[in-house]
Formats: C-alpha cells, sequence, structure tokens
C-alpha cells in the first residue's frame, strides 16, 4: 500500500489528466469544442447553477460515503442505485402522499429517516444474501433493477396524478436548498469518518478488508462485518435518494434505465482513496460534469454521457495511482 | 400447443445474447480474471453496432460493428488489468459506466434504424444457431484440447500454471479480447434480433449483469451455461404473459431479476453442501468463510 501522500498525488494527476481526455471526449458530442467551453464557463460563472451543482451531488456523495465502509471491507455492493431510488420513492411518499400537512422539519426530518431505513432494509438484504453465498455484486445489482421497476409501477398505478404517467410533487415548504444539503453531507461524512478510525467496528472492517483470513483468524466476525457494511451503504443511499428527491428531483416519471446517481457514488468512492470528506469534494466535481452535460442536452447530448466522462475519469486515477505506487 | 411451441422458440431470443456474452466471460474467468464491465461492453456495441448496421444497410455489419466496440473497451481492460496489474473490479466498473455513457453519445447520431436479422429455420435466426454452436464448441475446447486444459489450470491454480510453463498472460489476453467481442456482438444483436433493428437508451436492461451471474449458474461449465441461459431466456417471454394474466407489472417485470437471485442463492447452498468449490479462483472468497 502507497503512502497516504503519494495516493493524493496519484489522485491529482489523474482527475487532471482524466479531466483533459473528458473534454476531448465532451467535444465529440453535438455540442462540439465551443458548446463544451460555453457550458463550463457558464456552470462556474453562475451562482444558480453552482446551486444546482451542489444539489445534485447530494445523492452522488451520499451513496460515495455509505460505500467507504463496504468498499474497504472488500464488501463490491453496486446496490446504492437502487437504495437511492428507494429512498426516494419513501421521501415522496412522505411529503407528497402521505404526511403532506405538518410542520415541515417534522415532516422533512421523518422523510430522512424512513429513507435511510429503506434504503438499510434493502442493503441489508444483499448481506444476507451474501452470507447464504450469493456474490453481492450481482445480486445487488438485480435489486437496482427491482426498485426501478417499482417506481415505474407506481408512477403509472397508485401514485399515478393526471392524464399522464407522473407522480405528485413535493410541496414546496418540504423541499431542501443547497446549503442544508451541503450541511447534511459534511456532517455525514464526519460520522461515517469517525466511525471508520475511533470504533472497534471501523477496526474491524479495516483489518477484514486488509487481511481477511488473519481477520478472522484474530476474532473479527466475517458475518458481522457484512451486515454492518451492508446496512451502512444502504443507509447513506437513502438519505441521498430522500435528498434528490427533495432537493432538486420532487416527482418521477417512467424510468426506461436507471438515473445512474448510486453509480456516480461507486465511481466516486473508488477514486476518493476510500475516505468519506475526500468523496464529498469529489461529488462536487462529478455532479458539476453533470451539470455541465445537462446544459449540453438542448443539443442532443443525453445525460447519460455523464458517466462515460466519469469513467475516464476513474479509469485515468486508477492508471496514476497504481503507477506511482510501483515507482519506488 | 402452438403457443407452448412459440414460447419455447422465442425464449432464445433472450437467451442467445445472453449466453454469447455469458461464454465470453466465462473463458475469461476460468483463467482466473472477471470483467465486471460485459453490461458496458454490450451497451457500446448495440449502439456502435446499430450506426453501423444502419449505414452499411446489413444486420452483419451491426453484429461486426457491435463486436468491434467491445474489443475496443476489453482492450482497456487487457491494457489495465493484465498488462498494468489494476483492480480488475475497479476497472470492470468503469468500463460498465464508460460503456453505458458512450452508448448514450453513439445513440445520439443514430437516425435510421438497421435491418433486422432474417429467419434461418422456422423461427430461428442465424445468431441463435451461432451461440448454440459456439457453446458446444467452447465446451470442446475446454475439456478436450491441449488449450482447454492449459486455460482451465491458470484459473484453478496460476502458480503451478505458471511453474509448469504456461503463458498466462497471453491467455488472459486473448479470453479477454474475446469476451469483448463475444459481448459487444451479443449488444449488437438486441438492436438486428431482438428489437428488429431499433435501438433506445438502457436497451440492455442489465443483461450483461445477469449474463455474469449465469456464468456462476452454470458453474463455468459451457453445458450448464446453455441451460441456465435458457431458464432465463424463458422467465423474460413469459414475463409479458403473467402480466397479461393479471400479475402485478411490478412483479412481472422483476421477475427475471429476482429469479437470477434466487436461483444464485440455491447453487450456492448446493454447492456448499456438497463441498464443491468454483473450478476458479475468481469469487473464491465467496465459497470461504
Amino acid at each position: 500500500m502507497p503512502s497516504f501522500g503519494k495516493q493524493l498525488l496519484g489522485l491529482a494527476a489523474g482527475v487532471s489528466m482524466g479531466l483533459v481526455a473528458a473534454l476531448l471526449l465532451a467535444m465529440l458530442t453535438p455540442a462540439g469544442s465551443h458548446g463544451v467551453f460555453h457550458a463550463i464557463s457558464l456552470v462556474v460563472s453562475k451562482p444558480r447553477l453552482l446551486e444546482q451543482t451542489v444539489l445534485l451531488s447530494a445523492p452522488i456523495a451520499a451513496s460515495a460515503i455509505g460505500l467507504v465502509p463496504a468498499y474497504r471491507a472488500r464488501f463490491i455492493t453496486i446496490g446504492s442505485e437502487g437504495q437511492v431510488l428507494l429512498g426516494a420513492v419513501v421521501a415522496l411518499g412522505v411529503t407528497a402522499y402521505y404526511w403532506k400537512g405538518y410542520d415541515p422539519l417534522l415532516v422533512i426530518s421523518v422523510a430522512l429517516v424512513l429513507a435511510a431505513v429503506a434504503g438499510a432494509v434493502l442493503g441489508v438484504v444483499v448481506g444476507l444474501l451474501r452470507l447464504v453465498g450469493v456474490n453481492e455484486v450481482l445480486s445487488s445489482l438485480m435489486l437496482n433493477y427491482v426498485v426501478m421497476y417499482l417506481v415505474n409501477y407506481l408512477v403509472s398505478g397508485p401514485w399515478r396524478e393526471g392524464a399522464f404517467t407522473l407522480t405528485r410533487s413535493v410541496p414546496n415548504e418540504y423541499r431542501l436548498g443547497p446549503a442544508t444539503i451541503l450541511a447534511i453531507l459534511v456532517g455525514m461524512a464526519l460520522v461515517y469518518e469517525l466511525l471508520l478510525r475511533r470504533t472497534s467496528l471501523g477496526y474491524a472492517i479495516e483489518a477484514y478488508g486488509s487481511a481477511p483470513r488473519a481477520a478472522v483468524t484474530y476474532g473479527v466476525s466475517w458475518r458481522m462485518v457484512v451486515l454492518f457494511v451492508s446496512i451502512l451503504s444502504g443507509m447513506a443511499a437513502g438519505v441521498g435518494g430522500a435528498m434528490m428527491m427533495l432537493g432538486f428531483q420532487y416527482s418521477f416519471t417512467a424510468l426506461s434505465a436507471p438515473p445512474g446517481y448510486g453509480y456516480m457514488g461507486i465511481l466516486v468512492s473508488w477514486i476518493s482513496l476510500l475516505d468519506p470528506l475526500i468523496s464529498v469534494g469529489m461529488s462536487l466535481l462529478f455532479a458539476g460534469i453533470g451539470v455541465t452535460v445537462r446544459l449540453l442536452q438542448a443539443s442532443g447530448v443525453s445525460f447519460g454521457f455523464t458517466l462515460a466522462l466519469q469513467a475516464v475519469i476513474v479509469l485515468a486515477t486508477t492508471t496514476t495511482t497504481m503507477l506511482l505506487a510501483r515507482k519506488r | 400447443m402452438e403457443w407452448i411451441v412459440d414460447l419455447l422458440a422465442r425464449a432464445l431470443v433472450y437467451a442467445s445474447p445472453i449466453l454469447v456474452a455469458a461464454l465470453g466471460e466465462l473463458m475469461l474467468e476460468r483463467t482466473g480474471l472477471v470483467n465486471l464491465g460485459v453490461e458496458g461492453m454490450m451497451a457500446l456495441g448495440a449502439a456502435v453496432g446499430a450506426i453501423i448496421g444502419a449505414y452499411y444497410q446489413s444486420p452483419l455489419a451491426t453484429l461486426l460493428g457491435g463486436g468491434f466496440a467491445g474489443v475496443a473497451l476489453a482492450s482497456l481492460y487487457a491494457v489495465l488489468v493484465v498488462k498494468a496489474g489494476a483492480d480488475q473490479i475497479v476497472v470492470g466498473l468503469g468500463l460498465v459506466f464508460l460503456g453505458l455513457g458512450l452508448a448514450e453519445l453513439v445513440g445520439s447520431y443514430i437516425d435510421a434504424p438497421s435491418p433486422p436479422l432474417g429467419i434461418l429455420w422456422y423461427k430461428f435466426d442465424t445468431f441463435q444457431a451461432i451461440a448454440i454452436v459456439l457453446a458446444l464448441l467452447a465446451w470442446y475446447i475446454l475439456y478436450k484440447t491441449w488449450i482447454g486444459y492449459e486455460l482451465r489450470s491458470i484459473g484453478e491454480n496460476p502458480e503451478a500454471a505458471r511453474a509448469l510453463g504456461a503463458r498466462i498472460e497471453m491467455y488472459r489476453y486473448f479470453t479477454a479480447l474475446i469476451a469483448g467481442l463475444l459481448a459487444g456482438m451479443a449488444g449488437a444483436y438486441l438492436v438486428t434480433g431482438m428489437y428488429y433493428g431499433k435501438w433506445f437508451s438502457g436497451i440492455t436492461r442489465g443483461l450483461g449483469w445477469i449474463a455474469i451471474g449465469m456464468v456462476i449458474l452454470g458453474y463455468w461449465n459451457p453445458l450448464g451455461l446453455l441451460v441456465s441461459t435458457y431458464i432465463v431466456g424463458l422467465l423474460f417471454v413469459i414475463e409479458p404473459l403473467l402480466a397479461a394474466q393479471g400479475l402485478p407489472l411490478v412483479i412481472a417485470n422483476s421477475l427475471p431479476y429476482i429469479a437470477v437471485i434466487v436461483l444464485l442463492a440455491l447453487i450456492a447452498l448446493i454447492a456448499r453442501r456438497k463441498g464443491i468449490k468454483p473450478p476458479t479462483t475468481i469469487w473464491l472468497d465467496i465459497a470461504t468463510t
């Protein structure tokens, strides 16, 4: 394992190289180089777009923070996508359907807590399946699709409003602004950081992740580690989903493919050296890319393209950190 | 009776792309590596295949274009993982999202449908025939030839294989690229075979991931894969029928995905009870402890 400083250097080098590659890739879109540079200059200068960047970072950062303990323990769940969606479903249900009319602080708190619970439940299913012997990469991915079909069912059935496949919207008084969202994210990152560094659970995760067999020999319970990290990842992603619903999504329409915020969280978690606070920063960068692509949508670039740009950055970073680790 | 035959035949429409993609992944996993990027290679294969097929107005061009796109992504995997030794999980996941994202970009340039694949015999098309032949061929190579023997030994015990002089890197490069070719072609088949020449965003709907699951379910054996992919193909085909019978859409649509989880749990339990170890070092940490 290379030193933390060396890893940071690798990260910086990788991100800059990746950004250049992503920029070149973006110029291939129908928007062209002019469109891309124009969009970037807008995103970094307009306060409204900066606010949007913070809002968009919420589901990305929350899932990334949640995945840190899981990935440190080599539990490769990719269920954050479905957990984000489920958290968003719960938040929409609470604010627009079942708890409407109560005090905003109460309703928003209930929405966040229930979303966390829902995410945790979905997460622990993956953990339990792993204990039975089902690979977590696959089970979590399958569950993402199940949640997506749940959304489509709600949109076209019980929660449908009017003639279109569209749900009710989150009422104005229950919506979250960028300042609140940033505060929640930093708070979450600190809690997870403390959990990893200062608790026996954190030590167990660390021990299991770096030397599974030795850890088990020394009495670390593999089952407990798997269950805890699966719950921790689900909880955070669920909260992220609630923030997405109350922060910028506000309603659901039918989905043809998963929207991708949980997936972006996976990428962020890996390139952030599995560190919660770095994850928040990286999520802002990734959300910025997302907002830029949204601006390009007018010229025919689909939002899904964001994932390609982010993946380029991740692959570049993986390469540079690896190369730096090898050179002595 | 007619409708049962029709159902059994149509299951191959779903089963064959999953089978073809899974066969490549199976060969790669037999060398002790895993590429989680199948979904991305399929997605990019579908989009690139659609655009090339539309240009040349030929389903063969669609399949070849898709295969080419798959190889392009797989060569990234080969360089980063086999050559440079990067973390195969991170690179695989990176490829998924790179593929999905690039597919969206390529897809935005598609302005015409590509021609659908014709029927070869009865209700079967060429791709389905190729899929079955490929599975038999893969089985033959793996279990009846020296190449297959070396390949299997690499997956089971890389150090021992190296000591015996097997060219591990060469096998890994080769199978990684083959896996890309097959996944890309499987993706292109979704366009030219499954959806009659049409491409749309999210066309792969997780089939690449299901292919990875099928490798485990078929227990790393091409013949096992033939059976497991056909079962999942059937599930995809009966899904709309069940919905028409009044089963809530959320359950009908989710059925194949939930079935894969249940089947994986079953096979894991059986393997554990009988004390069977997977024939490759990959995923091994799941079987232990």
